[in-house]
């Protein structure tokens, strides 16, 4: 048990450079855009004066390292900034759009794991067979078309000919559950299909593998069930490449839904960093480049924890 | 004493497809195995005997085409078998034993899992039941601290340890054959007494039969009761251990038994069998052996001999012995 | 695996060896489909000005969201334009993306593998380091920062994702490296007095590059597609350029009147991706026919 906390212990501790590196990379942002944030701030009533004060009172005259932790400080209090022209604070936007971006990246990765993994397995089991081709064509489609390409695609075939789905928006869980999937599933589908060929194939490659090994062949000769053997053996010992892949994909996925949000019209974290960079919103930019970054390194992590629990080596120690 | 036999294998033949052709892995096999009893099957490295093995027990894969006349184990035909049925007979009624016990086991379960499944799978016990017979199997194929070894993971165990594990599920459903493929080969020297022992009182202890595969006539003479010599994919002689030892018939079988080294050549060169195994791809028509053979006459290589009676329940596939000259 | 190792090993017959260049080439249809796309993706964009007969920005008011015809093959787009030339002419700017982002990529990428390779020690885990960083973040969401203090425009946006680029390829070359390095070959060199540059251009480098070059042509699908990405976000190339992204920007409003404004964009985006998809599946295959999978 000891080994497993010290596991922990030592991720987490990984975790905290990787973190302080992201912080300084995206506070530099807002240092090497160009335009002048009080300039901006104050727009038309502009005046030398006024902008001394404003740059007083917004801390920018004092020395950059200064300004870093007292950036860093407001993070660890949950003040992210605030909005450039409404003055909004950060925390009340990502409030509203971060479940949105949530709920649509949960559901696309969650969707295509399900999808993926029993049809690679099966793919593995027989290779060159009827699914195995099969994935091998949801596989080349999948990687070829990109996930907003694909959402226009759907957009085009559903909404504007069959009319079957909506096109766009996005209706909150919490107010209409039904018309919220309703407007999710196009843009799910558009982000989950490429996973789904990702960790497919990475899974039949990892079980292809196993598969071949002498403790299978053992379990046949004692006489468990080849279905058992497939889903309890086999992909037991194959989950490390899949989890591997899913984490590494879920950097990709929210890479994906600021391209799909903007397709849909969701009001998610992508859309709104985007706009905030036509805008040149730059404190909404770096707030929303952070989390995104949080997100994606707590993801980590708890790939990194699900590798102890399926790797006893790693938490027992070996003879 | 004229009971069934357990075991009745007739005309074996195993062909696999490679990227070289065909191979005939196996060819015109005959075997017997009575209950109780301990075969011993012996070869060389690719004289077919771990293919035999794996053909008995079904588990070859879908690319090696079996064919037999017959092949049935306790008066079943295991050829017109389904994959259930076949699946409810291994690990069951006949239960195998692997030569690596570093890769017999799956690495993700712990030991008492393991045990346990082969259990809850042919025998339906609950977990509470399931979990005291695993332990006294553990306990019976000489695991200290069972307790805390059924909960550990293969790789805490040593390689001796494991293979004993390995015995012990093939032993829990009381199968009435074991077949051990090599089982201590790649076991340390010291260990492979300790298994070797176990293996045998166990085996008497149950009434199971088994059938022993290993290149070692040492082991051989310790454990059997019968042996069968197999070369290139043929069976060239079968006889009680005894009668094969002291007067072997088949002239392989000679010259294996004078390979062996033997504590009292201090000096000389060891025996040697001059020449390499055939071609199972292309085999040449005849003996597989006549190459090599030193009692080889003109028909050896045109005529295949099959196995005859050269003594009472000892056979030979050799034209020097029990066969009319024609 | 000893129980296998008693067993022959087993696999379907080899086809007898062909004799004539079209069954070679069969044999590797992957990687010909995926050259032969891109060499004609390649003269449509060179040969643009021959091969269509309007210009891109020209505007024929009397057939807006028109469909295919015989005088616009694509049909028109909300403002007009010939939806044909426009595409051919924005293969022009996801080719020079594409070409350019992975060529500066491997301009610094494959220096750096190669040195962190070579060296080892502190050099290689300080790089590595750096790498691991930088590869915490997603792709696109790098690019859109990069954008954001650079500015938009074609030049950017191919630095910003050569930049992105770098650690992949580095990391990539890294670990092909280390497996060479030891080899006899480069022992045998080294014995004969071989310097370090020469060791590490004529005989590490060469036989190292091969996944490299692999995951180049991957990620000079994955570039067409961040193209496109980005300028469907308004981010990348700006008008009048054209570009496959903005295009379906500028229709996406006019899906309902007129689908083929956007579908001729869509396919012409999964064309693209797909020809260096089977590039680099092509070029996988070859360099290392034993690997595993199909």
């Amino acid at each position: 048990m000891t080994t497993t906390l010290a596991y922990c212990g030592r991720r987490l501790l990984q975790a905290v450079p990787v973190l302080l590196g992201m912080s300084i990379f995206v506070f530099a942002l807002i240092h090497l855009t160009p335009g002048d944030p009080v300039q901006a701030a104050l727009g038309l009533n502009y005046s030398p004066r006024a902008a001394a004060v404003l740059r007083h009172a917004m801390g920018l005259d004092r020395p950059i390292v200064a300004q870093y932790f007292t950036w860093l400080g407001g993070i660890l209090h949950g003040d992210f900034g605030r909005d450039l022209i409404s003055h909004q604070p950060l925390s009340d936007l990502l409030a509203h759009t971060l479940p949105v971006t949530l709920e649509l990246t949960l559901l696309a990765m969650g969707l295509a794991v399900m999808l993926a993994i029993p049809l690679g397995v099966a793919a593995a089991r027989r290779p060159g067979g009827f699914v195995d081709r099969t994935l091998g064509g949801i596989t080349l489609l999948g990687i070829s078309i990109p996930d907003f390409v694909l959402g226009t695609l759907l957009i085009l075939l559903f909404a504007a000919t069959l009319n079957w789905l909506p096109p766009e928006d996005y209706v909150p869980f919490t107010q209409d559950p039904l018309d919220n999937l309703r407007h999710l599933i196009l843009p799910v589908i558009s982000l989950g299909l490429a996973q789904v060929a990702y960790i497919a194939q990475t899974t039949r490659a990892s079980m292809l593998e196993v598969l071949g090994q002498d403790y299978i062949i053992y379990l046949r000769a004692k006489g468990i069930r080849e279905r058992v053997i497939a889903y309890k053996h086999a992909l037991r010992n194959g989950a490390l490449p899949v989890v591997t892949v899913i984490g590494v994909q879920f950097g990709t996925l929210l890479g994906g839904d600021i391209v799909v949000e903007n397709v849909f019209s969701l009001p998610g974290v992508g859309k709104m960093i985007v706009d905030a960079v036509s805008n040149r919103n730059y404190p909404i930019v770096q707030g929303g480049v952070l989390v995104i970054a949080l997100i994606f390194i707590l993801v980590n992590l708890f790939t990194d924890l699900l590798y102890l629990a399926l790797n006893p080596r790693l938490s027992t120690a070996d003879r | 004493m004229i009971a069934e036999a357990l075991l009745e294998v007739r005309n074996l033949s195993v062909r696999f497809a490679t990227e070289r052709g065909q191979v005939q892995a196996v060819t015109g096999l005959n075997l017997t195995v009575r209950s109780g009893e301990t075969l011993g099957l012996v070869g060389e490295s690719g004289c077919g005997k771990s293919t035999t093995a794996m053909a008995l027990m079904r588990l070859l894969p879908r690319t090696a085409r079996v064919r037999a006349a017959s092949l049935r184990f306790e008066g079943r035909d295991l050829l017109t078998l389904n994959p259930r049925e076949l699946q409810g007979l291994r690990g069951n009624r006949m239960a195998m034993i692997f030569q690596n016990p570093m890769t017999s086991l799956d690495p993700s379960f712990t030991i008492g899992a393991q045990i346990v499944d082969v259990l809850r799978e042919h025998r339906n016990l609950p977990a509470g039941a399931a979990r005291e017979a695993a332990l006294d199997l553990l306990r019976r194929v000489g695991i200290a601290a069972a307790e805390q070894r059924f909960r550990a993971h293969p790789h805490q165990l040593s390689g001796g340890q494991r293979q004993r594990v390995v015995i012990a599920i093939a032993l829990a459903c009381d199968p009435s054959l074991l077949i051990a493929d090599e089982p201590t080969t790649a076991l340390d020297v010291t260990i492979q007494a300790q298994i070797l022992t176990l293996l045998r009182d166990i085996g008497a202890e149950r009434h199971a039969a088994m059938v022993l595969i290993t290149h070692d006539l040492g082991v051989v003479a310790r454990m059997c009761d019968r042996v069968a010599v197999m070369y290139a994919g043929r069976l060239v002689e079968e006889g009680p251990v005894r009668a094969i030892f002291a007067e072997p018939r088949h002239p392989y079988t000679i010259a294996l038994l004078r390979s062996i080294p033997s504590g009292g050549q201090a000096r000389g060169a060891l025996e040697v069998i001059e020449g390499t195994v055939p071609d199972l791809v292309n085999p040449p028509p005849g003996c597989p052996f006549a190459p090599r053979c030193h009692h080889r006459m003109a028909i050896c290589d045109t005529r295949m001999p099959e196995p005859r009676e050269a003594a009472p329940g000892h056979r030979a596939a050799c034209f020097l012995h029990g066969h009319d000259h024609e | 695996m000893a129980v296998l190792a008693a067993l022959p090993s087993t696999s379907r017959r080899r086809s007898p060896r062909p004799r004539r260049v079209g069954a070679w080439l069969w044999r590797r249809r992957t990687l010909s489909a995926g050259v032969a796309l891109i060499a004609l993706m390649t003269i449509l964009a060179l040969a643009a000005p021959l091969l269509t007969p309007y210009s891109y920005h020209t505007m024929y008011y009397d057939a807006i969201l028109a469909g295919p015809s015989r005088q616009h093959i694509f049909g028109t787009d909300g403002l007009g334009r010939d939806v044909y030339t426009r595409v051919i002419y924005s293969y022009q700017v996801s080719l020079r993306v594409a070409a350019g982002s992975v060529g500066l990529s491997l301009l610094m990428g494959v220096p750096l593998g190669l040195l962190a390779g070579y060296w080892g020690g502190w050099v290689d885990a300080a790089l590595m380091r750096a790498v691991d960083l930088l590869l915490a973040f997603p792709a696109i969401l790098l690019a859109i920062s990069l954008i954001a203090i650079l500015g938009q425009g074609l030049g950017v946006m191919v630095v910003a994702i050569a930049v992105v680029y770098v650690p992949i390829l580095a990391r990539v070359l890294r670990g092909s490296v280390l497996a060479v390095r030891n080899s006899a070959y480069v022992e045998g060199a080294r014995a004969r007095g071989a310097g370090h540059g020469r060791l590490m251009l004529r005989h590490v480098l060469p036989n190292s590059i091969g996944p490299t070059v692999v995951q180049a042509a991957l990620l000079m699908a994955f570039a067409i597609q961040i193209e496109a990405g980005l300028s469907f976000l308004g981010l990348g190339v700006q008008p009048p350029t054209p570009s496959l992204g903005y295009m379906l920007q500028e229709n996406h409003g006019y899906i309902d009147q007129s689908p083929w404004s956007t579908l001729f964009p869509c396919l012409a985006i999964a064309l693209a991706v797909l020809a260096f998809n089977l590039l680099g599946s092509g070029l996988r295959d070859l360099l290392d026919p034993r690997g595993s999978g199909r």
